[in-house]
């Protein structure tokens, strides 16, 4: 195979697959936070509330 | 089909392993790279996540008259007070989410197999009132 071909071929198709490959490997052992979690608590929490008296508002007794 | 012990004894375990996977989410372990206050938020999350399912789910059952508006009302009552609880409490929401829950099932009094059993499930599994 022509040298330059095969240069192009793995800089156009390889480098580009491997790169996105060790992206998503890095992103997946992204460690998990103790700030990120009380984020996710507090915006968990706050959308619950929310829907739920927006529907009590909206349903009387 | 004749309805042997041993076949009521096979569909109950079926029935108990998909209750055990409709349920499952509620029995996730906090990451133990997080320091303590990360796992009680990661516990206390988890609460939520199947308070607000309970609360979807009577919501839905009400809007399709599965189960009445007041009974809704009890159970989506429960659910903002404690989702409250929780955002303020995350370490010490247990007993008075217990009692509560406990309280709030009373008045309600649903069948077992209501429309919104599985999510009452899970609720009761991740408050530990079972």
């Amino acid at each position: 195979m022509n040298a330059a071909l095969l240069a192009t071929l793995i800089n156009t198709i390889a480098l580009p697959e491997l790169t996105t490959w060790l992206r998503g490997l890095h992103q997946a052992q992204t460690p998990v936070t103790e700030a990120m979690v009380i984020q996710k608590l507090i915006s968990d929490t706050d959308l619950g509330i929310s829907i739920g008296e927006s529907w009590l508002a909206a349903h009387p007794s | 089909m004749e309805k042997t012990p041993s076949r009521l004894l096979i569909l109950s375990f079926v029935a108990v392993l998909g209750v055990v996977a409709l349920v499952s989410p509620a029995c996730v372990h906090p990451p133990a790279t997080l320091s303590p206050a990360g796992q009680t938020a990661f516990t206390a999350d988890q609460v939520v996540l199947r308070v607000n399912e309970l609360e979807n789910a009577a919501m839905d059952a009400s809007a399709k008259s599965l189960i009445t508006v007041p009974q809704a009302r009890v159970i989506v009552a429960f659910c903002v007070d404690a989702d409250k609880t929780l955002k303020v409490l995350p370490s010490g929401w247990r007993v008075s989410l217990q009692q509560a829950w406990t309280l709030a099932k009373v008045k309600i009094s649903l069948p077992a197999g209501s429309a919104v059993a599985g999510a009452v499930t899970a609720v009761d599994l991740v408050l530990g009132v079972l």
